[in-house]
């Protein structure tokens, strides 16, 4: 009879006592004290050690025997549960771990790439237009109250023409769009969207782009943004991501992820920029204009804020910047386009 | 294994009974890379087996006297919590955009608190072990939410300032209802060693903004005189360099927080630990970690830089020098040898891990 060493406790008091376990037909055979124990095979569970800890085999009496030598004990019993076994095996072999880290570096990708835009797509759609709105209103009070953003210097009719252009350009849309002029020093030329329909147009964006039809490429853009509702897309991709990436560190702070989260987040939204982009240039074409009309319109801005803030104002081509560079926004699939009017 | 020559009875008729941790970073190393890449591969699902395995690998390295502790929680137990806990993540996120329900579930959360406090120690301590007998908790929803209530009021009353005695309330019902066996533990009075960790991390934290302030502005200059810094600029563009080092300071800022924590975390626990213990009839043992504090402050440091250089690759290497740095100098201090005594513990097991995970999602410092 094989005899494997092994340390015995009874499971409620700290006693520990050295033991001799041994099997016979499909009893285990448990020799400590000079008295002799059996239990039936079945009524066994070998727990296999984590890493390096050795085994414990739970006797249904609540003791417990640990096993140093691991190999013994396993072929005595007849070998691990399934799942424990692949986990030993996974934990052992490094070629298994290096073809899991290829599998799950395709996962990530996939999930990163489609998967979650792809959740994030689908959930955001459930959220209701009127909540989208109150979303929008608040955001609004919030600026108007901070001081960033003053009255127009423009007047109503201004407002009232422009919303009426950008109205003609969307027919059927399931929004009202609602457009709103402010002065504002400290964003500078910008227009962008709140969710449930608002545009924001900067009177220093007015000043700038003197084209109405330039102006009203870029006010396509930013109701591309609306209709995709990427502002609760990107809400969602983020959130999910940071508890994706969680998960998977497992312990790990989640201060270690700041850098990856803000990679991606910046990634993701280079992505809903050139969605909005395609939106603005198919509903351009529709209405008999260039889609040209927005990267010129861009190359405006640039040229404005490289002008007076330096070229490092300008963040083209940037693993953390927001916004694909112009560059090749001025080339709307592909097209070549003109060189910059007056 | 618990023989008497292992530990002589030094002067004063005390027993020390050791701590000891064995675990090596080779291996966590190893664990921690194949959980991460099997939580991924299934999505997530074998994030549950991942927490189990760490646990035991990590308690099953760490000794007392001899005798091993273990970890017994059921992965199935620990998913079920872990899908309570997404639905409640996502019931927040989600209402974001309605104030009103945002500050309901805000409320609820904090009106559970207490009882998930409670859910959440009664699965922890049920389900660890020492020498394998399990741990308990025996405090109630309704001392909990005593003890909690007198908590808050006091630091809400005292604008914060209280709260060294706040914390002494909250962690002495935590404390006092854990046992194993038919020994309790207990918190004596430790107000005063509180208020002088408080300051003490606030001292830690000077001097760690010093050190990341020195650090980070030679990196800073490296990259500057190297060239780097330029070569960056060439390739991509001065903004795509302004906006590193925008990262470079934020990731700064955040370790010198992460650092300042971890070292308030140890201090207080420090206090905690040095004030907690053993009773059981006749016996009387306390805990003593004799850790000093220049050691302390090094450890946080040194973690921050590693983390900040290996860009967060170093965690197993960090998790596993930080644990061995605390238990090294952990003892037990007992009258008497504990295999001597009459520990008896009643059967007490415990698969619902719900109220763990969502305290876990919380936040909620329970201190163990």
């Amino acid at each position: 009879m094989v005899t494997i060493k092994a340390l015995w406790r009874d499971g409620k008091t700290p006693q520990v006592q050295v033991a001799n376990v041994g099997r016979s037909g499909d009893e285990l055979l448990l020799l400590r004290d000079g008295v002799q124990y059996r239990y039936r095979l079945a009524d066994l569970r070998l727990e296999a050690g984590v890493a390096d800890l050795p085994d414990t085999l739970q006797l249904p009496d609540g003791g417990t025997l640990e096993i140093a030598d691991r190999i013994a004990i396993r072929r005595l019993i007849g070998g691990l549960s399934w799942g424990d076994r692949s986990g030993h095996w996974l934990q052992q072999s490094w070629r298994a771990l290096a073809g899991l880290a290829l599998l799950a570096i395709a996962v990530l990708w996939l999930g990163y790439r489609h998967l979650l835009p792809l959740a994030a797509g689908a959930l955001a759609p459930l959220v209701p237009v009127a909540v989208e709105q109150t979303l929008a209103d608040s955001t609004l009070q919030w600026l108007d109250q901070s001081g960033a953003t003053g009255p127009s210097r423009h007047g109503e009719a201004r407002r009232a023409q422009l919303q009426q252009q950008l109205q003609t350009l969307l027919p059927g849309s399931r929004y009202r769009y609602r457009l709103l002029l402010r002065d504002t020093a400290a964003i500078g030329p910008n227009a962008f969207a709140l969710p449930g329909g608002t545009i924001i147009v900067t009177d220093q964006l007015l000043a700038l782009i003197r084209h109405d039809d330039e102006l009203l490429a870029i006010l396509a853009h930013e109701a591309g943004h609306i209709e995709a509702r990427h502002g609760l897309r990107s809400a969602l991709q983020s959130s999910g991501l940071l508890l994706a990436l969680s998960l998977i560190t497992g312990d790990a702070s989640s201060v270690l992820l700041v850098l990856p989260v803000s990679l991606a987040n910046a990634d993701y939204s280079r992505e809903h920029e050139r969605e909005a982009d395609r939106f603005a240039y198919a509903r351009l074409r529709e209405h008999g204009l260039s889609p040209c009309l927005l990267g010129q319109a861009l190359v405006r801005i640039e040229t404005d804020i490289a002008h007076r803030h330096g070229d490092a104002a300008v963040s083209d081509g940037s693993w953390f910047a927001s916004h694909p560079a112009t560059a090749e926004r001025s080339r709307p699939d592909g097209v070549r386009c003109p060189p910059l009017p007056d | 294994m618990n023989q008497d020559q292992h530990h002589p009875a030094p002067p004063g008729g005390k027993y020390v009974l050791s701590f000891a941790f064995t675990a090596t970073t080779r291996a966590y190393y190893r664990l921690w890379l194949v959980n991460m890449v099997l939580t991924i591969v299934t999505l997530g699902i074998y994030s549950a087996w991942a927490k189990v395995r760490t646990q035991k690998y990590l308690l099953g390295h760490t000794t007392l006297d001899g005798g091993r502790f273990d970890y017994h929680g059921k992965p199935i137990a620990i998913l079920k919590g872990r899908l309570i806990m997404l639905l409640a993540l996502a019931a927040w996120t989600f209402s974001e955009s309605l104030p009103l329900l945002h500050a309901a579930i805000a409320l609820l959360a904090i009106a559970a608190a207490p009882w998930l406090g409670v859910q959440a120690l009664r699965f922890r301590l049920a389900n660890t072990s020492w020498n394998q007998m399990r741990f308990h908790f025996s405090g109630s929803s309704a001392d909990s939410y005593k003890a909690f209530a007198k908590s808050w009021a006091l630091l809400i009353l005292s604008l914060g300032l209280a709260w060294p005695w706040a914390t002494q309330i909250k962690q002495r019902f935590i404390t006092g209802h854990s046992t194993l066996g038919q020994a309790r533990l207990q918190l004596q009075p430790c107000t005063g060693a509180l208020y002088r960790a408080a300051l003490g991390t606030a001292l830690a934290a000077v001097c760690y903004l010093l050190g990341t302030g020195m650090i980070g502005g030679m990196i800073w200059q490296a990259a500057t005189l190297s060239g780097l810094a330029h070569g960056i600029a060439v390739q991509f563009g001065e903004a795509a360099l302004t906006q590193l080092d925008i990262v470079f300071f934020a990731m700064t800022s955040a370790l010198w927080v992460m650092a300042t924590l971890a070292y308030a975390r140890m201090a207080i626990s420090r206090v905690l630990i040095n004030h907690t213990t053993l009773q059981l009839a006749a016996l009387e043992a306390c805990l003593v970690w004799s850790l000093p504090t220049r050691q302390m402050l090094g450890l946080h440091f040194s973690n921050m830089l590693a983390l900040l250089l290996s860009l967060g690759l170093a965690w197993p290497w960090i998790r596993i020098r930080t644990l061995r740095l605390q238990l090294q100098p952990l003892s037990l201090r007992s009258s008497s040898d504990l295999s001597a005594l009459p520990l008896y513990t009643p059967d007490n097991r415990l698969d619902d891990a719900r109220g763990d995970e969502l305290a876990e999602l919380m936040a909620l410092d329970l201190g163990w």
